[in-house]
C-alpha cells in the first residue's frame, strides 16, 4: 500500500514539473493535432496524391501507368493552357478591382452607427447563406436572351440580350455574379476590422478639422491595410481555384472563351479522363496560388504581425 | 460482484436476442437447395441493379417488384444512381466488391471504356431474350460478336420539330430535304420568327453535324471515326460539306444572332417553340415529352415532327436515325447469372411495354406497336415507332460514342456558328483532334 502511495505521489511531482516545463514553452504541440490532423487528410495528402498522379498515365479505369516526365514534358502542347491562364488572369484582376472596393465600402458603412443598417446588411449578406451552385443555376437562367433580365432589358432597350454569346458580355456575368456573392463576405470583413478602429482617432482628426473623405482614406485605409491584404489573398487563392460558377453558367463557352485553368484541369481529369495531365494542371495551380499567397504576404508586410495602433 | 452480475446478464441478453433473431429469419436460408437445372437456389440471394432514378425508370421498377414477387430464388434490389454521377461510379467499383450486379448503360464507348476488361467483367446477356427487341438495340452492347445489353429503356431518336401554325402562315410544307428547309429559312428569316431554334449547348448544335453527315456521307462514315480512322474520316468530302451548309444556314439567317446566350431546356430553347416564336427545331424525341410538360394543349395542337430531312444528292440512307437507340441492362461478373438473365426476361413482358408506354416512352420491344394506343399522345408514339421500325441504321448520337469531343471538336463547331472561323477552317483543326492519338 505505501509503494502505491509513494508511486503516486512521485508521478504527481513529475507531472507538476512538466507542467511548469510546459509554461516555460508555450501551449503544448498538441493542441494543434486536431488541426494538423483535418488538414493533413483534407488538403495536404490529396495534394501529394496529385502530385504522384502527374507522374502516371491513369484514365481512371485501367491501372495507373508511372510515365516519369512524360506528361511533365508534354506541358507545351496541352491544348489551350495558355490561353486558359489568360482568361483567368483577366477574371482574377477584374474580380479584386470590382469586389474590393464594394466589400470595402460596404463594410465601413455596415461598421457605422445607422439605424437601418441591420435591415440592409441583412439584405445584402444573403447572397452568403445560400449555396454557389444553386445560384449559380439560378442565374444561368436569369441570363437567358429571351426569357432571363437581358431578354426584358433588350425589349426597353433594343439589342438582342446575348450577353453570354461574347467573351466581354459572358466575363462582365461572371464579374456581377461574383461581386453579388462575394462582396458581402469581404464586406463582413472588413466591417469587423472597421469597427476595431479606435473611435479617438476619428474624433481627434475631426477636432483638426479633417473632413469625410478625409478621414477615410488617412485614418480607415491605413487602419485597414492588414485586412485589405488578406482580402486580397482570399482573392487571389479563390480566383485560382474557384470554378464552379463559370462551369455551371458558361461552361466555359462561347468557344471557350471562359475557359479558366481550373476548369480546363477538370474537364481534362474528369470528362476526357487524362488524368496524370489533368493533374500536372492542378499541381501548376497548388504552386502558382501558394507561390502568390507567400509572395503578397511578404511584400505586403502582412507577415510581420505588426499592429497599426502603435504608440496608442 | 456486481460487474459480474453484469457480464452475465449481458451474454444472456445477447443470447437471447441471437435465439430470437435466428427464428425470425426464413427457415431456407440454412440450406440453399438445389434447382431444376442443376443450379444452386438461394432465395435470400439479391441482385443491385443501378439506373438514375428519373420518371422513366417507373417500367423497371414495376418490372423488379413483379420479378421480386414470383422469384423463388433470389431477387433484384433498385438502386437509384443520379445520372451525372453514374458514369463516374462505375468507373470506381466495377470489378470490385462495391460494383452493382447489374447497371444500365447508353453503351458504346462509355460501356467499353469504363471497365478495365470489359469481357471478364461483362457477362453475355441471353440471346432469347434480346431477339424480343429491334436488331440494331444490341449493336452499341456488342463486343466481338457477344452481346452484353437487353434494351431497358425508350429510344430517344433525334427529329426535326416544326411549328405548324408558323408554317402554314408563311405558306411552307414540312421539309422533306435540306433544300426545302433552306427555302423555309430564306422565308422566314424575313419574318420576326427563328428559323431554326439552337441554344448554347454544344450537344445540341453537334445534332446539326450529326444529321448532314450522315445524309450526306452516309452511317459508315461517322461510325469510321468512331472504330479509330479519325484521319480518314475528317477528310471525307462530306464533313466538310456537312459544315458548308450549316455555314450556309446561317448565312441564310436560319439561326437567331443571340443563340450562344439562348439556355437549353424549360427555361430557354423550348419556351421558343411552345410560345410560337421559333419554326424549328432539332431535338431528341425527349424535347417533345418536356415540350409537352410546359404547354399541352398548345404543343398537341401546333407542334409538328418530322424524320430529319434528306440531303439531295447525299448517300445516306434517308430512314436512317440518330440519336440514344435504347439503355440496356448489363449483368457484370458480380452477379448470378442465371438470376440475372431470368430477370431480363420481364423486360420482354406485355406489361413492361405497356407501362413504358403510358409512361410516355417508346421501348425498343418488337410488339410495341400493338400497344402505340395506350400513348396520351398516340400520333408522336406511332410516327416514333414507325421511325425506328424502319430504320436502316441507328447512329448513336456523337457525344455519347467518342467521349472527348467536348473538349475538341464541340468548341470549334460553337466557333463555325459564331462565324469566327470558316468550314475549311473547322475541317482543317478537327483533322488534328484525334481522340486515339
Amino acid at each position: 500500500m505505501s509503494n502505491l502511495v509513494a508511486a503516486l505521489t512521485s508521478a504527481r511531482k513529475k507531472a507538476r514539473a512538466g507542467r511548469s516545463r510546459q509554461a516555460a514553452l508555450g501551449p503544448s504541440v498538441m493542441w494543434a493535432l486536431p488541426a494538423v490532423v483535418v488538414y493533413a487528410l483534407f488538403a495536404l495528402i490529396p495534394i501529394l496524391v496529385v502530385v504522384v498522379i502527374s507522374f502516371m498515365d491513369w484514365d481512371g479505369v485501367r491501372p495507373p501507368k508511372f510515365v516519369g516526365l512524360a506528361n511533365w514534358a508534354n506541358l507545351p502542347n496541352i491544348a489551350f493552357l495558355g490561353g486558359s491562364v489568360q482568361i483567368m488572369l483577366i477574371l482574377l484582376v477584374c474580380s479584386i478591382l470590382v469586389q474590393l472596393p464594394i466589400g470595402l465600402l460596404m463594410g465601413v458603412w455596415a461598421a457605422g452607427p445607422q439605424r437601418n443598417r441591420a435591415v440592409f446588411c441583412t439584405i445584402f449578406f444573403l447572397p452568403m447563406v445560400l449555396s454557389g451552385v444553386a445560384i449559380s443555376i439560378v442565374w444561368r437562367q436569369i441570363m437567358d436572351a429571351n426569357f432571363g433580365i437581358p431578354g426584358q432589358f433588350s425589349a426597353i432597350f433594343g439589342g438582342n440580350g446575348n450577353v453570354l454569346g461574347s467573351m466581354e458580355g459572358a466575363i462582365m456575368v461572371l464579374l456581377a455574379i461574383g461581386a453579388w456573392g462575394s462582396a458581402p463576405f469581404f464586406g463582413l470583413i472588413f466591417q469587423g476590422a472597421a469597427k476595431g478602429i479606435p473611435q479617438m482617432l476619428y474624433d481627434a482628426a475631426a477636432i483638426d478639422g479633417a473632413g469625410r473623405f478625409r478621414r477615410f482614406f488617412s485614418i480607415t485605409l491605413p487602419q485597414l491595410k492588414a485586412t485589405i491584404v488578406m482580402a486580397v489573398i482570399f482573392m487571389v487563392v479563390g480566383g485560382l481555384t474557384g470554378f464552379e460558377t463559370i462551369m455551371i453558367v458558361t461552361e466555359g463557352g462561347p468557344a471557350r472563351k471562359t475557359l479558366t485553368t481550373p476548369l480546363l484541369m477538370y474537364y481534362t481529369a474528369f470528362r476526357d479522363y487524362h488524368l496524370g495531365t489533368g493533374s500536372v494542371i492542378a499541381v501548376l495551380l497548388i504552386l502558382a496560388a501558394g507561390g502568390i499567397a507567400v509572395l503578397f504576404a511578404k511584400y505586403s508586410g502582412f507577415d510581420k504581425m505588426e499592429s497599426d495602433l502603435e504608440g496608442m | 460482484m456486481t460487474t459480474r452480475k453484469m457480464i452475465a446478464s449481458g451474454i444472456a441478453l445477447a443470447m437471447t436476442a441471437a435465439m430470437m433473431l435466428s427464428a425470425c429469419s426464413p427457415q431456407e436460408s440454412s440450406a440453399p437447395s438445389t434447382d431444376a437445372t442443376g443450379d444452386t437456389c438461394d432465395p435470400n440471394l439479391e441482385l443491385v441493379l443501378w439506373r438514375p432514378g428519373d420518371v422513366s425508370a417507373t417500367p423497371i421498377k414495376n418490372a423488379i417488384e413483379r420479378f421480386n414477387q414470383t422469384s423463388q430464388c433470389g431477387t433484384v434490389l433498385f438502386e437509384e444512381v443520379p445520372s451525372d454521377t453514374i458514369d463516374e461510379k462505375l468507373r470506381m467499383t466495377l470489378g470490385t466488391d462495391q460494383g452493382p450486379d447489374m447497371f444500365v448503360s447508353h453503351g458504346g464507348a462509355h460501356l467499353w471504356e469504363q471497365a478495365s476488361d470489359p469481357k471478364t467483367i461483362y457477362q453475355p446477356a441471353s440471346t432469347e431474350v434480346a431477339d424480343s427487341f429491334w436488331p440494331w438495340a444490341e449493336r452499341l452492347t456488342t463486343l466481338d460478336g457477344v452481346n452484353y445489353g437487353i434494351p431497358s429503356s425508350g429510344t430517344e431518336p433525334i427529329m426535326l420539330f416544326y411549328n405548324k401554325k408558323i408554317l402554314e402562315e408563311n405558306g411552307l410544307q414540312p421539309p422533306k430535304t435540306y433544300d426545302d428547309l433552306l427555302a423555309a429559312v430564306d422565308v422566314l428569316s424575313k419574318t420576326d420568327k427563328i428559323p431554326i431554334v439552337i441554344c448554347n449547348q454544344a450537344w445540341v448544335l453537334l445534332m446539326l453535324w450529326e444529321w448532314l453527315v450522315d445524309r450526306i456521307g452516309g452511317e459508315q462514315l461517322w461510325e469510321s471515326c468512331v472504330q479509330g480512322e479519325w484521319k480518314s474520316c475528317w477528310e471525307n468530302p462530306a464533313m466538310l460539306e456537312a459544315t458548308q451548309k450549316i455555314v450556309e444556314l446561317k448565312a441564310h439567317g436560319a439561326f437567331a444572332d443571340n443563340w450562344a446566350s439562348v439556355d437549353y431546356g424549360a427555361g430557354g430553347s423550348e419556351p421558343l417553340m411552345t410560345t410560337g416564336k421559333g419554326a424549328f427545331y432539332l431535338m431528341g424525341s425527349w424535347g417533345y415529352t418536356s415540350m409537352l410538360t410546359a404547354d399541352p394543349d398548345y404543343v398537341k395542337e401546333n407542334i409538328g415532327f418530322i424524320k430529319m430531312p434528306e440531303v439531295t444528292g447525299g448517300t445516306g440512307n434517308p430512314t436512317n436515325v440518330i440519336g440514344n437507340p435504347t439503355r440496356s441492362v448489363i449483368i457484370t461478373n458480380k452477379a448470378k447469372l442465371s438470376l440475372a438473365q431470368e430477370f431480363t426476361k420481364e423486360l420482354t413482358s406485355d406489361q413492361f411495354v405497356k407501362d413504358a408506354i403510358t409512361g410516355g416512352q417508346v421501348p425498343t420491344n418488337k410488339n410495341a406497336v400493338d400497344f402505340a394506343n395506350l400513348s396520351e399522345t398516340p400520333e408522336f408514339t406511332e410516327f416514333l415507332l414507325k421511325t425506328i421500325g424502319e430504320a436502316n441504321y441507328f447512329t448513336q448520337s456523337w457525344d455519347v460514342g467518342v467521349t472527348s469531343l467536348g473538349s475538341t471538336v464541340e468548341p470549334e463547331m460553337e466557333r463555325v456558328l459564331l462565324g469566327e472561323i470558316t468550314a475549311e477552317e473547322f475541317v482543317a483543326a478537327a483533322l488534328t483532334m484525334d481522340p486515339n492519338a
